[in-house]
């Protein structure tokens, strides 16, 4: 019983299991009453909106580190804010600020998270 | 035994009532309700963005506020499904059937407080039920050895596969996938490292609440970002004076309430079913007893009563297999272990006897929970549904905010972030793709546990693998694990052969 029985077990119960999905889904395909399966993205708007929102979350990461949570963050809820709604930009800042300086208080100072400092450190 | 449990109860009221976990207890259920009341974020989600915050914490601390995000986290969820028509998490669907409908006729207050009585008296009867059923299966457990453990996580990961999707496959193929995952980092038995790829951060495993929170977290925002969003309806007009159900109302709900409380801790002691199960079963079931079926659909008290209760009692009856086994069968409970584990703490029919402040002070804390959570959701409605009135776009980006946080918590490394956004988008695929999580979740958390029963009995039988099949206990879960595998293609045979046989018929 080395440490790669288990994992070899597993492998071969995957390979079992996706050659019988395989077939099934070769099977369904020939079968014209069923009907075809709706679109994987809803909208073209919605695919973009996603792209948009992970992009914003690997730059917030990015950024983490090197300009502080202070300052990243900010960037990051401005992004997402804005991008949502556009027409009170002020609004969106206000809110931005606020929140994070509130979740300042509460990570940092309540529940003591060692947040990154970077710029402002 | 009587008295083990009226001492064993006086010893958790005293380690519950401890102004620190009571403190916890109430924050963990308010946080719940906040997290559950949210569109999109249910139990599952509520738990995984707060549990980097409790490893900080006691032990016991930590899982009294676990429970209390848990339960807090429902309430929250039936709250949306009855005002707003949107379930908070996949238990409470069956409320929207005749909850919304009756806010829609005006009767919103009498369809919150009867979920909130009906929670109440199942959550009630499950932790009660709970006391009593815990000492005599923990005494069984006592004799179980290593097949009996891989069989009880055999049962548990395929009945997951079986019962959270549309196909058993796509079921087991996520099963297998996250045992996958688990077998990454350093081998315990031999101290080799499997599948690092030489990254520092995979020694120690795939670290659990990254996955979670891209799971359960980033996952749900990108479906709720992707959809155009719409202006709901809400219910609002809720006051105080207008909750209390009518007597026929409350004569109605009676039935549903008591036979919700008793399916709803069966199911939830069963593996893969857990609390939608138990739901959907005690709405079945009351349609079926109803005099009149044809109302149910329309707005009738007696399907928000059963399903709520049912709901809220199989949570305590899905503690069971975790705190008396160690074995989890729903997603919450397998987080809960999680959480356990990285305090240094595994459950087993041991923990009773040997750790009776944590046994039975979490145990005590659930009827406390409960109690909270009546007293903050009843009055206090109006509150959680302002909230709702937030707009969404200023929402969304705070929930993430919070993941990011939480993972950040963990150990201070980006390493996690990345794989939380990774597993966002793995978990947006997959679930377009009708490939369930919860069984992959389940898989990656009995994984270590599996795999560790499963070396010890081949080691014990010196290679033989029918050793999981002589011994009753673990031969009779074996059958049954083959039993949910085999059910499918039997059904798919019997079409087949059925029609098969008709065309060897002679046609008229």
């Amino acid at each position: 019983m080395g440490p790669g029985f288990f994992p070899l077990l597993l492998g071969i119960a995957l390979v079992g299991l996706t050659l019988l999905l395989l077939v099934k889904a070769t099977l369904a395909a020939r079968d014209p009453s069923l009907s075809l399966p709706q679109r994987f993205f809803p909208s073209r708007s919605g695919l973009l909106k996603l792209l948009y929102l992970i992009g914003a979350l690997a730059v917030y990461v990015l950024t983490l580190q090197p300009l502080g949570y202070l300052l990243s963050t900010l960037l990051f809820l401005c992004a997402l804010f804005l991008a949502w709604d556009p027409k009170k930009p002020g609004l969106a800042v206000a809110v931005a600020v606020a929140s994070v300086l509130c979740s300042y208080v509460f990570f940092d100072l309540l529940l003591q998270v060692q947040l990154p400092k970077g710029l402002l450190g | 035994m009587d008295s083990g449990i009226g001492q064993g109860l006086l010893t958790g009221f005293a380690v519950a009532s401890t102004p620190a976990n009571l403190l916890f207890c109430f924050l963990g259920v308010t946080l719940g309700t906040l997290i559950g009341v949210l569109p999109g974020l249910g139990p599952a989600g509520a738990i995984a963005m707060l549990l980097p915050f409790t490893f900080g914490m006691d032990v016991t601390t930590a899982i009294i506020m676990l429970c209390g995000i848990y339960y807090g986290a429902m309430y929250g969820g039936s709250t949306t499904s009855i005002l707003i028509n949107i379930p908070g998490e996949v238990a409470s669907v069956v409320t929207t059937f005749d909850g919304y409908q009756m806010a829609r006729k005006g009767r919103a207050g009498p369809a919150l407080a009867i979920a909130a009585i009906g929670s109440f008296i199942g959550g009630t009867f499950s932790v009660v039920a709970l006391t009593f059923v815990a000492a005599p299966i923990a005494t069984a457990a006592l004799s179980f050895g290593p097949p009996e453990y891989f069989a009880l996580t055999l049962v548990g990961v395929v009945a997951a596969a079986y019962l959270s999707g549309k196909s058993l496959l796509k079921g087991l193929v996520m099963v297998i996938v996250g045992l996958m995952f688990s077998t990454i980092g350093v081998d315990i038995v031999t101290g080799g490292t499997r599948f690092t790829f030489g990254r520092i951060e995979l020694y120690s495993g795939v670290e659990i609440v990254p996955i979670l929170m891209g799971i359960f977290g980033v996952t749900e925002i990108m479906f709720l970002v992707e959809q155009p969003f719409l202006k709901q309806e809400i219910q609002t007009r809720v006051r105080l004076r207008d909750l209390w159900p009518s007597n026929p109302e409350l004569r109605a709900s009676a039935g549903p309430i008591a036979r919700g409380s008793l399916i709803g801790f069966v199911i939830g002691l069963l593996p893969g079913a857990g609390a939608m199960v138990s739901s959907f079963l005690s709405y079945a079931t009351e349609k079926k007893l109803s005099q009149h079926p044809e109302a149910f659909g329309t707005g009738v008290i007696e399907g928000v009563a059963g399903p709520e209760t049912a709901n809220n009692s199989a949570a305590g009856g899905a503690m069971i297999p975790l705190l008396v086994l160690g074995v989890p069968y729903s997603i919450i409970t397998a987080i809960m272990l999680s959480a356990l584990i990285t305090h240094g703490l595994s459950p087993s029919p041991m923990l009773m006897t040997k750790q009776p402040e944590f046994f039975w002070g979490v145990v005590a804390s659930m009827y406390i929970g409960n109690v909270l959570c009546v007293i903050l959701n009843l009055p206090l409605v109006g509150m959680w549904v302002s909230i709702l009135r937030v707009p969404f776009a200023k929402l969304f980006p705070l929930v993430l905010l919070c993941c990011v946080v939480g993972v950040y918590t963990i150990n201070s490394r980006l390493f996690d972030l990345w794989v939380m956004i990774a597993s966002g988008g793995i978990g947006y695929l997959l679930r377009k793709a009708d490939y369930p999580a919860a069984p992959l979740v389940l898989a990656l958390v009995l994984g270590p546990l599996m795999e560790n029963a499963m070396r010890q009995s081949i080691l014990i039988s010196h290679g033989d693998p029918f050793i999981f099949f002589t011994r009753p206990i673990s031969g009779v879960l074996m059958f049954v694990s083959l039993v949910f595998v085999s059910l499918p293609s039997v059904g798919w045979l019997a079409k087949r052969l059925g029609g098969a046989w008709r065309f060897a018929l002679p046609r008229e």
